[in-house]
């Protein structure tokens, strides 16, 4: 009698154990833990990219919690609660909806002052063409190579958006790559930049912006959205939430919603976006060749984006008066991971003038590397879709 | 008159057996993939390899009874499971996957295809062959087919066509198209960083016709307050109090910004000339109230 209930106790904790993680992990489950582990480090040690790399982090501990299919459990099994809310990354809900309260939170007036900012914005855009092409190069296919290439934008949503449309077996491995990469903007960009500048060029110093008037600030995201979308349409999910977004602060007669978009929608959003897009990275789906061919493009994109910014400027200030030029070092603030990539510009400048602050400057380029990315997505999703 | 209708009804089994084998005689084995990894799948979304048989007549043919096999010596290898569901409509296919389990249905057969080097199909006598055909070394996802169904040159191919024709050509997207004008990139940056640039560069137009419209603007309209006082009606007090606030906000002293109010503790230096102490009253000592 004993015998049989030790036995019956012995079987079931057998059984038991044959449901842990532990019974059904593998190395690539540990690798992807370890990588998960890396993030929620930057984030709180480094203090990189928090707000994203906090929840991305903890999210691939989610998704690489090793569990016997069929459960309801994972992210990709339908029915689960994190496919639920994974629901609004593939559909892409969340993208907008994160336009929405970065419009609402950003304050155009240094584009607006001086306009011709915003070409630089358009220049940086390179980077995400560049490695589309290189892409296609290393085997991908044209939908992969776009998907990819937009990781050159320097824009998380912009990424989920676009590779949930046409990549969404790269989904995972793109808002990585991506997220990852405008966390480390600030190591990235200032050799690229100090090597594509003289020391003169470096010293550039720019007219203050002048003061915007309220009728200028409520016109622009009317206009902004009216040329935008008229000439790209497909880019209206994302441009649209973004200048409504900006309307909503700029009218001024719509503070609470105002509030709301910047605030609790947008922490609301972040937090789901950035938990489901680190729990896709289960690592039966996320460890491949792919993904490793993604991340390295992803780098190539940083690279060609900054290059591109900073010459543009170098190139644009060749028609340009003296006391009109404008300091190459705010090219590389093209790409839209704001405000990271304009306090690298801010920083940097004050390296070789400490009396030269670029950033109000350098927020025109990024507030414009936004809107650029966003109009990028639209063609690149009205070609390959 | 027994040996006419004997003669008849001998003459009309043997027209109706040949019919028949007139029947299966038109299936041909159409395709054949081995190794399959992402072609079909079965109803159960099982990838195992797949024979394609094709009914090259204009009548609906069944497959019942039927023997397939990959091993000559073995003709009776698989039959086909007798059923309606077995049935080829004119020119239509017919696809057997080689699950190598007996009991799944009338589209599996009991043997896989990784080890076989031929195959053939059989009439439901087992010993007449209807079509036979021998597999060279295919690569995963390809499949062995005649060009034209029913044709006789074979072919490997790397774009299976299981279920339509093998003149099926696969359908060229305008996403393929695009990889295959632009297989470098170079015509989307082109025509898309012009596209971005064009729209930013409106942008800009608009936005410098705007500044400059707003910055005209301020220079000839003055700003006038609401109830202001002109020069004319003010008094002195009036104009001594315009000059202070200008002067104070000239040197950054105003301390109401964005519509939110600081309050500054004043400091101020102790003197004894101002001390309260020397201007309280005191009660006079030494004299008395009469």
């Amino acid at each position: 009698m004993e015998q049989g209930f030790f036995s019956f106790v012995l079987d079931h904790i057998a059984q038991f154990f044959q449901y842990t993680a532990f019974a059904n992990m593998t190395i690539g489950h540990l690798v992807m833990i370890a990588i998960g582990l890396v993030f929620i480090y930057l984030a709180i040690a480094k203090e990189f990219e928090p707000m994203l790399l906090l929840p991305i982090g903890f999210g691939i501990l989610i998704g690489n919690i090793a569990f016997v299919p069929g459960l309801k459990i994972g992210i990709y099994e339908s029915g689960s609660v994190l496919n639920y809310l994974h629901f609004g990354v593939l559909q892409g809900i969340y993208p907008p909806l994160i336009f929405l309260g970065i419009g609402a939170m950003t304050d155009f007036s240094a584009l607006i002052s001086n306009p011709k900012l915003v070409l630089v914005g358009g220049a940086a855009q390179l980077g995400i063409f560049g490695a589309y092409a290189i892409a296609l190069a290393l085997g991908f296919t044209s939908s992969e190579a776009g998907a990819i290439g937009i990781i050159g934008g320097a824009d998380g949503p912009t990424a989920i958006f676009l590779s949930s449309k046409l990549a969404p077996d790269l989904m995972g491995a793109i808002a990585i790559s991506a997220y990852s990469y405008m966390a480390l903007v600030p190591v990235i960009q200032p050799p690229i930049m100090k090597l594509l500048t003289t020391e003169k060029e470096r010293t550039i110093k720019m007219k203050p912006p002048r003061a915007v008037s309220k009728t200028e600030r409520i016109m622009f995201p009317i206009i902004g959205l009216l040329l935008t979308c008229l000439l790209v349409p497909s880019g209206l999910p994302l441009l649209g939430m973004l200048f409504f977004g900006n309307l909503l602060k700029e009218s001024t007669v719509t503070k609470r919603l105002a509030d709301t978009a910047r605030g609790p929608l947008i922490d609301i959003v972040t937090i789901l976006i950035g938990l489901t897009v680190g729990a896709s990275t289960q690592a039966t789906t996320f460890l491949t060749a792919k993904s490793i061919g993604i991340f390295v493009l992803g780098a190539v994109s940083f690279v060609i984006a900054t290059c591109g910014g900073v010459l543009f400027v170098k190139f644009f200030n060749l028609f340009l008066k003296e006391g009109n030029k404008i300091n190459p070092l705010i090219g590389n603030a093209g790409v839209s991971a704001v405000p990271d990539s304009a306090r690298v510009s801010e920083v940097v400048g004050l390296e070789f003038d400490k009396s030269n602050h670029l950033l109000m400057h350098a927020m025109g380029c990024n507030v414009a590397g936004v809107i650029g990315s966003a109009v990028a997505a639209g063609i690149l999703l009205s070609f390959l879709s | 008159m027994k040996i006419l209708r004997f003669t008849t009804l001998a003459i009309a089994l043997f027209f109706a057996g040949a019919a028949s084998a007139q029947n299966a005689s038109d299936l041909r084995i159409n395709e054949v993939m081995v190794l399959n990894d992402s072609s079909v799948v079965d109803e159960y979304g099982n990838h195992v390899g797949w024979i394609e048989i094709f009914n090259t007549s204009y009548n609906t043919v069944n497959l019942s009874g039927l023997f397939v096999t990959d091993d000559m010596a073995n003709p009776t290898k698989s039959m086909i499971a007798k059923s309606s569901a077995a049935s080829i409509p004119p020119r239509s296919y017919f696809i057997l996957y080689a699950t190598g389990d007996k009991s799944v249905g009338v589209h599996h057969l009991t043997f896989n295809l990784k080890n076989s080097s031929m195959v053939a199909l059989y009439d439901a006598n087992g010993r007449t062959l209807i079509d036979s055909v021998s597999l060279p070394r295919l690569a995963a996802n390809a499949s062995f087919s005649r060009e034209t169904d029913g044709g006789d040159k074979w072919t490997s191919k790397n774009l299976p066509t299981p279920n339509s024709s093998n003149w099926f050509q696969p359908f060229v997207g305008e996403v393929d198209q695009f990889k295959s004008l632009d297989p470098f990139g170079a015509g989307m940056a082109m025509i898309a960083m012009t596209i971005v640039l064009g729209a930013l560069a409106t942008l800009y137009f608009c936005f410098k016709i705007v500044g400059k419209i707003a910055t005209r603007q301020k220079k000839t309209k003055p700003f006038i307050a609401k109830n202001a006082v002109t020069g004319e009606e003010a008094s002195n007090e009036v104009n001594a109090a315009i000059a202070l606030a200008l002067f104070l906000h000239n040197k950054q002293e105003h301390d109401e910004e964005y519509t939110v109010l600081t309050m500054h503790k004043v400091s101020r230096n102790y003197s004894p000339w101002s001390s309260k102490i020397y201007g309280l009253r005191t009660r006079p000592g030494g004299y008395t109230s009469c």
